[in-house]
């Protein structure tokens, strides 16, 4: 991930707002999905089955790369749902990975400041996510009493969290970063 | 190559740690810290199917195999273990905690992808 540079802070989000992240991380990765399928029709990306694994495709003698004809990105070899060998672009790959990661918007917690890990060769391999329940937690503990964790409501009507939006210019799709910063 | 490329992972909020499709990661490093006299912290296995488990990959918890390190002490703790924890899109990782967060670090080695 590129080294962010730039933001702008909410510093009275409401509770609407925090959970947005989510509907717009998952918009991008929609978006970035169907960007990527239409520029490359002749392949049929629901057909993948990415845990065959994939190979970049690169002559072992003279290490050159082998690209796409007309958008030169790197090409990789993947295998279908039927094990048949497929060449993709290296932004089909990460299209298609980064589809797994859509997040649950019912599921109460929020998960925010989404970010995505490259591998050497700029391919996702990995998200991480803070995330925090909108409601309190109270932990049952026999030792030293009820702990209650804080959810989003109590950190929102305590007026201590801030909404923070990264510029745009994350690996993929100029995603916008957005993070939560809870004083705890 | 990418495999056997670094991955590592750096926050100070509660966490979900997720390979993509087709990636497997071994960990090398789990820490996490909590502050305060009643927080504690670790890091367990989470299955895709919205599964929650109890079973503690590292840092301390009550019912386990470990101690709650911070239990009844006061200032901040850490609990840190260098380890091998395998984890995939389907089997990946979560902190859990009590009390005040303060952060965690993971770092491990993609295996396969």
């Amino acid at each position: 991930m590129a080294k962010c540079c730039n933001y702008t802070d909410n510093t009275s989000p409401t509770l609407d707002q925090c959970k947005a992240i989510e509907v717009n991380w998952n918009k991008f990765v929609n978006d970035f999905f169907k960007e990527v399928d239409d520029k490359y029709p002749d392949t049929d990306l629901t057909k993948i089955d990415l845990d065959q694994g994939s190979t970049l495709l690169r002559n072992s003698t003279t290490l050159i790369v082998e690209k796409h004809p007309t958008t030169n990105k790197p090409m990789y070899r993947v295998f279908d749902i039927d094990l048949d060998p497929v060449k993709i672009a290296n932004e089909e790959l990460s299209a298609l990975r980064l589809k797994g990661h859509l997040q649950d918007v019912e599921d109460g917690v929020v998960h925010y400041n989404m970010e995505i890990s490259l591998n050497g060769e700029r391919v996702i391999v990995a998200l991480s996510t803070a995330e925090i329940t909108i409601a309190d937690v109270i932990i049952k503990d026999d030792e030293i009493g009820d702990v209650t964790n804080k959810g989003l409501n109590t950190f929102l009507s305590q007026n201590k969290v801030i909404l923070r939006t990264h510029e745009g210019h994350m690996a993929y799709g100029g995603y916008e970063r957005e993070e939560l910063i809870l004083d705890w | 190559m990418a495999i056997g490329d670094q991955v590592h992972w750096l926050g100070s909020s509660p966490t979900t740690i997720r390979p993509s499709s087709g990636v497997e990661v071994i960990l090398k490093e789990c820490n996490t810290s909590t502050t305060g006299s009643n927080s504690f912290t670790y890091a367990y296995h989470r299955h895709s199917a919205n599964t929650y488990s109890n079973v503690i990959v590292a840092g301390g918890a009550y019912s386990a195999y470990q101690d709650k390190p911070s239990a009844n002490q006061s200032g901040s703790s850490k609990n840190g273990m260098m380890t091998s924890i395998p984890i995939n899109y389907t089997y990946y990782l979560n902190t859990y905690y009590q009390g005040s967060y303060t952060g965690h670090k993971f770092a491990g080695y993609i295996t396969k992808e």
